[in-house]
């Protein structure tokens, strides 16, 4: 019954691609000269599991190495996102990269047990899970690749939507390292830092990097403090042993703690509102302010390790890549946002007299490839397998609370005022695929890109539910323990996805490419069933997507103007959305449903160009339409032809970067951007209550970088016209009128935040 | 075709009302209770013994009746339960005891189980019991441990508990029971049920004699007990102290009498008890409820009686030894007893005469007692038990709070009433911290067996409580 905090947003912006990779100094610009001229870097990429150029890669790819990810200021995805064509990450109400929205496809839910994110995010190759290290602040990454469109060859496992890519920095042979630190408006105090070097000669390489992100919330909290504060703590350790020069093997251990007050949305109501006042504080106290009757504390434990070995045999390439990570977190939250006895929910913590186990994820992975070198001068290929174990397991109460009790009337038995709803999820995943691509030569300009993957899924589920009734005091009443488990059938799944496409070079410097490509996300189990058995539907199917895709890769002007445009159709089935079912109890229950068949066309285009030696420019565009053809919800609502939630029609992103020569003064930088947002849906049924109007947003940075580059010390600024952009929105609350009485929920994108950074080098 | 009955919402009311109109088929109810037994005894062992075939053929008669327009009565089709301290027609009564193996099948029914059966109930099994009903668990040599569904390591109490298991568990809908002591409203408290002592002479008893037993039923529900007293009461040429027809329909009256204004007092203890004082707690929070619903006029009078179970002790301990001995079967057979009716009979034996004298005297006492405090109040609100139940191997708990209990036990607040013959009902008030059942126990003056049951409606109607253990579902 739980009421939903679902806050997917889309924002799309636009980016400017050429971002350098090869980052000479930490805030320089790379760049490379050529007669006194500059000109623009090839950026390599690694979408195709080799080291490729993105101009040479026929997928839309968004590319940002760790210079870029220091000038932004970016600790977490959403912070970027809207500056990339038609991708956006709503801000998350824990972290970043929770949800993240490509072409206007969205996770309408919060991960859970079984439900999978429509884009895959990898950490060094190894995927990472709803709730994992991505959920949080990243820090010490090298690039970070957005992959736009199904990925299901060579990146499989439910990669759908894209997948994005990060590449954590390696152990270098040099000893060096830095250390940032940076201070902002919300009480923001962050300190990122690494020191990297050799142990024993050029055989072994270590590095150490490590984080603390700390602020309050955006939303006010009437009696004090904030929701949505962050505290988080994290440290990344690797070592690089290269015994021989055909033997590479890295090994990464990283653990990552946090706790925070959780963020809740804005309770508010039109005129003529008569129920309570808590369900108004928006109204009369403003957007982003609330007040709830309870503890509202996350806190969450992470635990990862990966391995990378690398043979070198003959020019062959094997690589095995294996990961771990196991994740625990805890809450005890006012699952609604309001100040009434409501809805509660608890995980992992001692409430009410239960003892919680925690939310708890293990996930390994192991994937070994073979990557060839180039045959006969006309074909490469890459060959591998793949297995995947996830294990979850949860225990939580939801507490029904006595406003619910009261205003419904409910006979609880003993005469209860409000009963918690306990359930315990034990869910388990595993896969095994095997996947290759390959490319040949037609001709020396006309190439043949193929590639295939067969995957085989089982999830197993099993789940038990009870209840405990509690008294004016919240003493029990009666407590009906969980019961034993009941195991439902197992989930089964044998997916072939596939790609074709054909890529020709028109001259050395423009590539054209027409693909199709496959993408295929899977089904599970819907975690809410176990609330209400006899209203919602056990599992949910999987979704099946087509892209057809044209690009365009493109340099002019000696290197200074690169021009990529994309322009793609996907096709979806048996799209999976989250539907809000309200039971006689008046509890909110959600599920995933397969909404039939959606579309999402439209263009992408990003421009990189050099106007003067020091002034760079980055324009990005997306457009998106993105609809229902077929959508009947749980509830016999049509919402064909109706939008895509968070799929704005157009986003719009320039941004300006101009170095200043300060001579033995250093150099100094000022940046600009400008970021433009169409107007979207926040749901399915397209209510204009939760529509967002078109926006634009600016963001800004100046930096001094001394002489010797050691030294950076920065002012930055984001969305500086406080735009505050619909993140959420609950139609099923509004229509709730007997206990809510019109009053909605609705939450926002981050404010206008400012701060300072100074960065140390070594 | 409801395979739900008793385990969910449909009460032994409900059920009957649809065999009679024709919507429910009398074998389906008892096809379904046998496949509930088969699977629910091993870890109850509420059942001792099986009657299916009989109770096959009455349930066929029973759809044949409907089929005919033939109204088969109140409790058409209900799939009954009989104590084993009772006749049912055709099946052995072995009183919970070893001297009674290969007791050949009665000839005839209980007068208030041939009463049942006449209004269409139907007698499949018998239930355990305590060994001749006196002790406060069913664990005996013949037919070892009874548990508790609310936990199964606990007694769903004596000397009813197969009974009260077999209807909290969801097992069977309804099943008889006998109150000398309290051995129906105790097990009702341990398993959250209804458990009605009725007033002395309310329902028949087999021959007349016993001067403080009620025969009766344990339910999920007040309207069912009100029903089945409809369906039991009246005068009984084999037992004298049968009382007129009230002439009133108990079921009727239990949610239309006029109680405002009766006056009322609350004890804790009756002043010689030690109870447990989360129960006490609980209990009383529950009593001011009914006091609140049925807007009755409280009275601080003094409520204050001696040991009465003590005294019952000793005579029943002196009844059964002195019967046991002139059959034979004692002392010699003495560790053929039951455990914990051996540790009653030690427990409370009179050591010579004058002890038995003195005892029968308490009791003497505490009719004087209770007649002048009816004189001041209308109702009587107490805990039913001391303490919730305890382990279903026993032994019955002798430490309370700390103190000792060894000559109060779990149930000495039942008694009075099978003494003074005041019509006196146990209904669920609540649950402990642990999960285990408690009940209120709502005593009435003599012959108002209507008021306890309108309380009790009007209790349920405020509170209202799990008609089944949460556990076994």
């Amino acid at each position: 019954m739980i009421l939903s905090r679902a806050i997917k947003k889309a924002l799309n912006a636009s980016l400017s691609a050429g971002m350098m990779t090869m980052p000479l100094a930490a805030g320089a610009l790379a760049q490379s000269q050529d007669e006194g001229k500059r000109t623009l870097e090839e950026i390599v990429v690694t979408a195709t599991k080799r080291a490729t150029s993105l101009q040479d890669t026929p997928m839309s790819i968004s590319a940002f190495d760790a210079s870029y990810l220091d000038a932004n200021n970016v600790n977490e995805f959403s912070e970027f996102a809207d500056s990339i064509p038609n991708v956006s990450a709503p801000d998350g109400l824990n972290g970043a990269g929770n949800s993240i929205s490509i072409r206007g496809i969205s996770s309408q839910t919060r991960g859970g047990s079984s439900v999978e994110q429509p884009a895959g995010a990898y950490l060094d190759q190894v995927f990472v899970g709803a709730e994992g290290f991505l959920d949080y602040v990243i820090y010490d990454i090298a690039q970070i690749e957005v992959l736009r469109g199904p990925q299901g060859t060579v990146w499989g496992r439910n990669t759908a939507s894209g997948a994005i890519s990060y590449r954590s920095q390696r152990p270098t042979r040099e000893f060096g390292g830095y250390v940032d630190v940076q201070a902002g408006d919300y009480d923001l105090s962050a300190f990122e830092g690494a020191v990297s070097g050799p142990l024993a000669g050029d055989k072994l390489l270590f590095r150490v990097a490590g984080m603390h992100y700390e602020r309050d919330g955006y939303i006010d909290d009437l009696d004090g403090g904030s929701f949505g504060t962050q505290d988080q703590d994290a440290v990344r350790a690797q070592l690089h042993f290269l015994p021989t020069d055909e033997l590479d093997i890295l090994l990464i251990g990283q653990y990552l703690e946090s706790e925070g007050v959780d963020n809740i949305p804005t309770w508010s109501a039109g005129p003529g509102y008569e129920g309570p006042p808590e369900l108004n504080v928006g109204s009369v106290h403003g957007k982003r302010v609330g007040r709830t009757n309870g503890p509202s504390n996350v806190t969450s434990e992470l635990f990862g390790l990966t391995s990378i070995v690398t043979w070198n045999l003959a020019d062959y390439e094997l690589t095995s890549v294996t990961g771990y990570q196991s994740a625990e977190s805890s809450a005890h939250i006012d699952d609604e946002g309001s100040g009434l006895d409501l809805a509660e929910a608890i995980y992992g913590l001692t409430a009410y007299g239960i003892d919680h186990d925690p939310d708890a994820s293990d996930i390994f992975s192991q994937e070994l490839r073979l990557v060839s070198p180039r045959l006969w001068n006309t074909t490469e290929f890459t060959l591998g397998l793949y297995y995947f174990d996830r294990e979850f397991d949860t225990e939580r109460s939801v507490k029904v609370g006595s406003y619910i009790v009261d205003t419904l009337g409910l006979q609880l038995p003993f005469g209860a005022s409000a009963l918690l709803e306990r359930e315990r999820v034990a869910s388990s995943t595993e896969s095994y695929a095997a996947f290759g691509q390959g490319s040949f030569d037609i001709t020396p300009r006309l190439a043949l890109q193929a590639g295939f993957r067969i995957t085989e899924e089982t999830k197993d589920f099993a789940f038990a539910n009870g209840a405990v009734f509690l008294g004016e005091n919240d003493e029990t009443l009666l407590d009906i323990p969980l019961g034993e488990p009941l195991k439902l059938d197992q989930f089964e799944d044998t997916v072939f996805t596939g790609m074709l496409g054909l890529k020709y070079h028109v001259s050395d410097d423009v590539m054209v490419y027409a693909t199709y490509s496959e993408g295929y996300k899977s089904g599970g189990f819907n975690r809410s069933f176990v609330t209400a058995p006899d209203l919602l539907l056990p599992f949910f199917g999987p979704e099946e997507v087509a892209n057809h895709e044209l690009g365009l890769r493109s340099k002019w002007l000696d290197g200074r103007l690169t021009v990529n445009a994309t322009a793609f159709f996907m096709s979806y089935d048996d799209l999976q959305v989250e539907g809000r079912v309200i039971n006689e109890q008046g509890q909110i229950v959600s599920q995933i449903e397969n909404a039939g068949q959606a579309e999402s066309q439209g263009l992408e285009l990003e421009v990189t160009a050099l106007p003067a030696p020091d002034w760079e420019l980055f324009f990005s565009a997306g457009y998106l339409d993105a609809e229902f053809t077929r959508f009947v919800n749980v509830d016999g609502a049509d919402y064909s032809g109706n939008s895509l939630p968070f799929a704005p029609d157009l986003n719009l992103s320039l941004r300006s970067r101009h170095d200043f020569d300060l001579g033995a003064a250093g150099t100094w930088y000022v940046q600009g951007e400008w970021v433009h947002q169409g107007s979207y849906y926040s749901e399915p049924s397209n209510r204009e209550r939760g529509s967002q109007g078109s926006s634009n947003m600016f963001h800004a940075r100046a930096a001094w970088i001394s002489a010797n580059g050691n030294w950076e010390l920065g002012v930055w600024g984001r969305n500086l016209s406080d735009e505050d952009l619909l993140v959420d929105y609950n139609p099923a609350v509004e229509d709730n009128v007997t206990l809510f009485h019109g009053a909605t929920l609705r939450s926002w994108s981050a404010p206008r935040t400012a701060g300072v950074d100074l960065k140390y080098s070594f | 075709m409801s395979e739900e009955f008793g385990m969910s919402d449909a009460t032994v009311s409900e059920i009957a009302d649809a065999v009679r109109a024709g919507s429910q088929l009398s074998e389906d109810l008892v096809e379904t209770v046998i496949r509930r037994v088969e699977i629910l005894n091993p870890a109850l062992n509420a059942v001792c013994y099986r009657d299916y075939d009989t109770a096959r053929r009455q349930a066929r008669e029973i759809d044949a009746k409907v089929r005919a327009g033939i109204d088969p009565g109140p409790l058409a089709g209900i799939p009954l339960g009989v104590k084993d301290l009772e006749n049912a027609r055709g099946m052995p009564t072995c009183f919970g005891s070893v001297f009674h193996t290969g007791a050949a099948p009665a000839s005839d029914d209980s007068p208030h189980v041939e009463r049942l059966r006449a209004a269409g109930a139907i007698p499949l099994v018998k239930t355990t019991t305590a060994e001749y009903g006196f002790a406060g668990n069913c664990d005996t040599i013949l037919c070892g441990t009874t548990r508790n569904p609310w936990n199964l390591d606990k007694t769903p109490g004596g000397s009813s508990g197969g009974s009260a298991a077999a209807v909290a568990a969801g097992m069977i809908p309804l099943c008889t029971g006998g109150d000398g002591g309290g051995s129906l409203r105790a097990p009702a408290a341990f398993c959250g049920l209804v458990g009605l002592k009725a007033s002395h002479g309310r329902v028949p008893t087999p021959n007349g004699i016993p001067e403080n037993t009620g025969y009766g039923v344990v339910t999920t529900t007040v309207r069912d007990m009100a029903r089945c007293l409809d369906v039991m009461s009246g005068p009984h040429l084999r037992d004298r102290m049968t009382l007129p027809l009230p002439g009133i329909q108990y079921e009727q009256v239990m949610e239309t009498l006029a109680v405002s204004g009766l006056r009322v007092a609350w004890s804790t203890d009756l002043e010689f008890a030690e109870v447990d004082t989360e129960l006490a707690d609980i209990t009383h929070h529950a009593a001011q409820v009914i006091i609140r619903e049925a807007g009755l006029d409280q009275r601080d009078v003094q409520v204050e009686f001696p040991n009465v179970l003590a005294a019952m002790g000793a005579v029943y301990t002196h009844r059964i030894e002195s019967r046991l001995r002139c059959e034979g079967l004692l002392p010699g057979r003495w560790e053929e007893l039951s455990p914990e009716v051996r540790r009653s009979f030690d427990g409370f034996r009179a050591s010579n005469e004058c002890e038995l004298i003195r005892a029968q005297d308490v009791l003497t006492d505490a009719l004087a007692r209770m007649a002048a405090l009816f004189e001041e109040i209308d109702v009587l609100l107490t805990p039913t038990t001391a303490t919730p139940a305890f382990a279903a191997a026993g032994p019955a708990p002798t430490l309370i709070n700390g103190r000792d209990a060894s000559r109060t036990l779990d149930a000495p607040l039942t008694p009075l009433a099978n003494y003074s013959w005041n019509p006196s009902i146990s209904v669920p008030a609540g649950v402990t911290r642990s999960g285990l059942p408690v009940g209120v126990m709502i005593t009435a003056a003599r012959h108002r067996d209507d008021v306890v049951l309108r309380l009790a409606r009007l209790l349920e109607q405020a509170r209202p409580w799990p008609r089944h253990s949460p556990s076994i579902q």
